[in-house]
């Protein structure tokens, strides 16, 4: 019952969020009644945070760059559908995990890395103190390491978890927001996030202590 | 396993910021420029995408409706039609039975059934029939009568006879104009 109650509610957790909302809602009553280049407004407004969500849970720029233009376009030909019962952000945000999951499940793309590799390889305490030492191209090259690092250590989370924890700690959405969002309850999303931090901390204790 | 590890708080503000650094990971505009002309090509494709297989099924059986719906309104209009007329004889039969009972001294026959092919007349008097009891002076000795005839023609021997004409009028006096309606007169009676 509070998992449906969670899902219907409309996603409106901060004044800032309420008027994006009431302003997202407007340009789609516009598509709605025919003015389908108002839709370019929401594609610019959206379109990298989509793609980082589905960029993060598929850890491939070529795909992400696919997949969120296959969300846009599933967005605008179903946005007839819409009824702002949530509100447009959440309901985008949905349509781009769906698709990420349908892709991931029909490619298996989730790669699984061999812990035993990750611990030979010398690295060393102090990654993020070195960041700030280095000159800008050794800096750049130790981002696209840590980089490297972190997207093999999502892709070693499950995807429920992977979403969760990109939503959360990438994306900056409450724990009401991604419940909204995953279709589930604020508890389930604490707890996903709580393994999911978990998991990562010893993956990346390299980069940590 | 690795991760059941206890962490500190502090750990965890860590772990945050180190995943925060993925939110670095933007693509140049170049990309963007990019995604914004093959997006715009599919938003024009999935505009004038084809439909699928039971979005055409249904509109063919829409348009189909409609297109037969003339044919089907003309069609039922003409059975209609073709139904009223072929039971034309059977309403009017059963108006004239009535109207047969109440003038029977015209009927005809058996014997003479042969004989009427030609239309004959049923006259009913136009003055109201006086009751049993009681006399009429509404119109006078001297009133000239007025009748109404129909031109009958035989349905079914012996009994059954429609009217083909819409009543006349004839005064009393003149009974042959009657047969200005093509009709022989097989009677007279003074008084109905």
């Amino acid at each position: 019952m509070s998992v449906i109650k969670t899902i219907t509610k409309p996603l409106v957790s901060s004044p800032e969020r309420r008027l994006e909302a009431d302003e997202d809602l407007v340009i789609v009553r516009k598509i709605q009644s025919g003015d389908v280049d108002a839709f370019d407004s929401l594609i610019f407004k959206y379109r990298e945070r989509v793609y980082s969500v589905i960029y993060n849970l598929t850890s491939n720029r070529e795909d992400a760059s696919d997949l969120t233009q296959e969300t846009f376009i599933k967005a605008f030909q179903s946005i007839n559908r819409f009824k702002g019962k949530s509100s447009f952000f959440t309901w985008l945000y949905r349509i781009s995990l769906n698709t990420s999951l349908t892709y991931l499940r029909k490619n298996k793309l989730r790669r699984f890395f061999s812990f035993e590799k990750m611990v030979e390889e010398d690295h060393t305490e102090g990654f993020i103190e070195n960041l700030r030492t280095e000159s800008d191209s050794d800096k750049a090259a130790l981002m696209t390491e840590l980089q490297e690092r972190l997207n093999d250590a999502f892709q070693k989370l499950s995807v429920k978890h992977r979403t969760v924890i990109t939503l959360f700690e990438i994306d900056g959405l409450s724990h009401k927001e991604i419940a909204d969002i995953v279709g589930t309850s604020i508890g389930t999303v604490r707890s996903r996030l709580h393994y999911a931090k978990q998991f990562l901390q010893g993956e990346l204790k390299d980069y940590i202590r | 396993m690795l991760f059941k590890k206890t962490f500190s708080p502090k750990d965890d503000e860590r772990l945050s910021h180190l995943i925060q650094l993925k939110r670095q990971e933007k693509p140049d505009e170049a990309f963007w420029l990019k995604f914004d002309e093959e997006i715009r090509s599919k938003q024009l494709a999935a505009l004038v995408r084809p439909q699928s297989w039971y979005d055409r099924v249904g509109k063919l059986s829409i348009l189909i409706a409609r297109k037969s719906a003339a044919a089907t309104a003309t069609a039922s209009i003409l059975a209609l039609g073709i139904f009223t007329v072929s039971e034309t004889d059977y309403f009017t039969g059963g108006q004239t039975t009535k109207s047969l009972s109440q003038t029977e001294p015209m009927l005809p026959t058996a014997d003479d059934a042969s004989a009427i092919d030609q239309p004959i007349f049923v006259v009913n008097d136009l003055h109201p029939q006086a009751e049993a009891n009681e006399v009429d002076f509404s119109y006078g000795i001297n009133a000239t009568p007025s009748y109404e005839i129909n031109a009958l023609t035989k349905k079914s021997v012996p009994i059954d006879y429609q009217i083909i004409s819409e009543p006349k009028q004839f005064t009393a006096g003149h009974i042959n104009s009657g047969t200005d309606l093509g009709a022989k007169v097989i009677g007279t009676w003074s008084h109905f």
